[in-house]
């Protein structure tokens, strides 16, 4: 079994392919051709150097989104026309939640936060969860691993972003730390920054109101990568959540400027530009 | 359906014809196309985002890219079940690499990219205008260059020496705004709405063309470009006076003369570049094409002249693919070939 991945999300476009051993090929851009260019090329190379043949491609993954619009649509759209000549099933991947794979040492909270422009972040937080599953006959219990998502995926104003990640890490910090223990953060993605001093400045007000938080910022695997995307496609395939490639759509988590004008120009009635 | 589909490989077995599936999404309008060596159309599906962009009074190039991310798939679909083709039977795929909005145009080439990709397709990437140049060659089966084409639409206006199917030159383009563009502002300023081409084409048949004297901008003597913008503030500029005035507007004789001044000066430039490059034949392609005045005066004035005109049907007028999967043909057969790498190109030059 072969899950193609595709990452066109960001700054650097990828491909990968991961077998169900969690054996993992990737390819990235050298950042010299723009990911229109290159990413189909990436794709062939990356078919040619693992399998014999692209039908050997069983399930196909697109990084959804946020991120850059035009992004999105190269990947997805490059996805969905793969996945129909091939007749092969999708998986849409949400893009934020692939970071908590970035730092496979890394156990604590992840913060993916993208800068969205107009004073906004795409963001959310997640942590790997270990899921104790009790069986109901005998004495063996399962670990499953699962994404919890702390703060929601979507577009935000970074302070409201922060205030709503304060406000979920104070009811965690209550329930399982020990007084010597800190919690770990760490913040990736192109919104850095722009919006490190926001996060400096909420830090140290954190730590005033006695937070234990060691804040970090992600220096290896910073950004997307189809890796990443390649794991977490893998666990939604496992869950069964693959769908026909005309039903895969971007995450775009913010409508169209010309859209949002239109309905608030229709809210103040009357209003003519 | 099946029968039919058997039946078309069959012929095409035997028949041994070239298969080009055309994809175009360089503006509002997604479409795939199935054409046999080059002009006969086994379909050609154009789906249409008007309505989308009704609401905001013209095309957001936003929102278009996205309507084409979900369509095109389906669209694709509906144009080889039409055609009775599969991807086995497709021997190339040609696909419109610019002029356009970058982001609606990007959908049509990944798209292009990735069926070529997937089924080891040959790929060419197509000039718009090209495109809507060898519309002609599909709705006039007889037609050959050399000619002297007029390319009008929405976003271009351009007269063009056609010398072979791959070797033209640009003699005339507009300095600002595409005549179309033109239609679609003058439109809305009288409250007609969106799309203009067809409304003000409808209007001015009830109007009087000399009623209002508008101005025709035919630029340094000699000159084959275009300006549309000095009109449409002409209009302006009249709607707003009238406004001021308290009087109604005569939207029906706005239409006339606006449509009768752009007329006169496309058809007098286009006409005299034939004249003066001694060709005996005029092609008019693109949207604004489909104007009945514009078609009534480039038939009148080629009468006079003893120039033959060509025009496409509407439907070959509008943005479609049957016109690139044309163009694609016969790009290919002169060696034409595109790699994955394949870009968007927003102001590519022909």
């Amino acid at each position: 079994m072969n899950i193609l991945a595709v990452e066109t999300t960001g700054a650097h476009a990828s491909a990968a392919i991961i077998n169900e051993k969690e054996e993992i090929t990737e390819i990235r851009g050298d950042g010299v051709l723009n990911h229109l260019q290159s990413i189909t090329v990436m794709i062939d190379e990356i078919v040619k150097e693992r399998l014999s043949s692209i039908d050997d491609v069983d399930v196909i993954a697109a990084s959804e989104g946020p991120g850059s619009f035009t992004g999105i649509r190269i990947g997805v759209s490059t996805v969905r026309a793969l996945a129909q000549a091939l007749g092969k099933p999708v998986i849409a991947v949400p893009t934020l939640q692939t970071f908590v794979f970035n730092n496979p040492d890394f156990e604590g909270i992840v913060c993916p936060i993208f800068d969205a422009r107009r004073s906004e972040i795409y963001g959310g937080a997640y942590a790997k969860e270990i899921i104790h599953v009790e069986k109901e006959h005998g004495d063996d219990s399962e670990n499953e691993e699962a994404i919890e998502e702390i703060v929601v995926g979507a577009a935000y104003d970074i302070g409201e972003y922060l205030d709503r990640l304060s406000q979920e890490l104070r009811e965690r910090c209550r329930e399982d730390m020990s007084e010597s223990e800190l919690l770990q953060i760490r913040f990736f993605g192109d919104g850095i920054e722009k919006y490190r001093p926001r996060i400096e400045e909420w830090a140290d007000a954190q730590r005033e109101l006695g937070r234990k938080y060691d804040i970090t910022y992600a220096e290896e695997e910073p950004f997307q990568t189809a890796t990443s995307v390649s794991k977490l496609a893998l666990r939604l395939y496992n869950e069964g959540k693959t769908v026909s490639p005309y039903e895969l759509r971007p995450n775009y988590m913010r409508k169209a400027e010309a859209e949002r004008k239109l309905e608030e120009a229709q809210k103040t009635k009357g209003s003519e530009r | 359906m099946l029968l039919r589909k058997s039946g078309l490989h069959e012929r095409k077995m035997k028949n041994g014809k070239f298969v080009t599936m055309g994809i175009e999404s360089s503006c509002d309008e997604t479409s795939v196309s199935i054409v046999l060596d080059g002009r006969e159309v086994l379909s050609n599906i154009i789906s249409s985002q008007i309505k989308v962009h009704k609401a905001f009074g013209g095309v957001v190039p936003e929102i278009a890219s996205r309507h084409h991310l979900e369509n095109i798939n389906s669209v694709t679909d509906s144009a080889m079940e039409e055609a009775g083709v599969s991807w086995e039977d497709i021997d190339l795929i040609g696909v419109t690499y610019g002029p356009g909005l970058v982001g609606a145009l990007l959908i049509g080439i990944a798209s292009a990219k990735a069926y070529s990709l997937a089924k080891n397709i040959p790929l060419v990437g197509v000039h718009h205008i090209q495109g809507h140049i060898s519309a002609n060659y599909i709705a006039h089966p007889e037609l050959e260059p050399p000619f002297t084409a007029l390319v009008i639409s929405g976003g271009h206006t351009n007269i063009v020496e056609v010398e072979d199917y791959n070797e033209c030159r640009v003699l005339g383009s507009t300095r600002d705004d595409a005549a179309g563009e033109a239609f679609d502002k003058v439109a809305r300023v009288i409250g007609l709405g969106y799309p203009g081409g067809p409304l003000i084409d409808k209007y001015a048949k009830e109007g009087n063309p000399q009623a209002i004297e508008f101005k025709r901008v035919y630029l340094e003597k000699g000159s084959l470009d275009f300006s549309f913008s000095g009109i449409k503030t002409s209009v302006l500029n009249y709607v707003n006076s009238m406004k001021q005035a308290g009087k109604e507007i005569p939207v029906a004789d706005v239409a006339a003369s606006f449509q009768a001044s752009v007329t006169e000066v496309t058809v007098n430039k286009t006409v005299g570049a034939a004249v003066s490059m001694k060709k005996d034949r005029i092609v008019m392609a693109g949207g604004v094409a489909a104007n009945s005045e514009l078609r009534r005066q480039m038939q009148e004035a080629c009468k006079k002249k003893g120039i033959k005109l060509f025009c496409p049907p509407p439907v070959l007028c509008t943005d479609n693919a049957a016109m690139i999967a044309c163009a694609a043909y016969y790009k290919y057969k002169a060696g034409g070939k595109d790699d994955l790498t394949l870009d968007a190109f927003p102001n590519l030059p022909l």
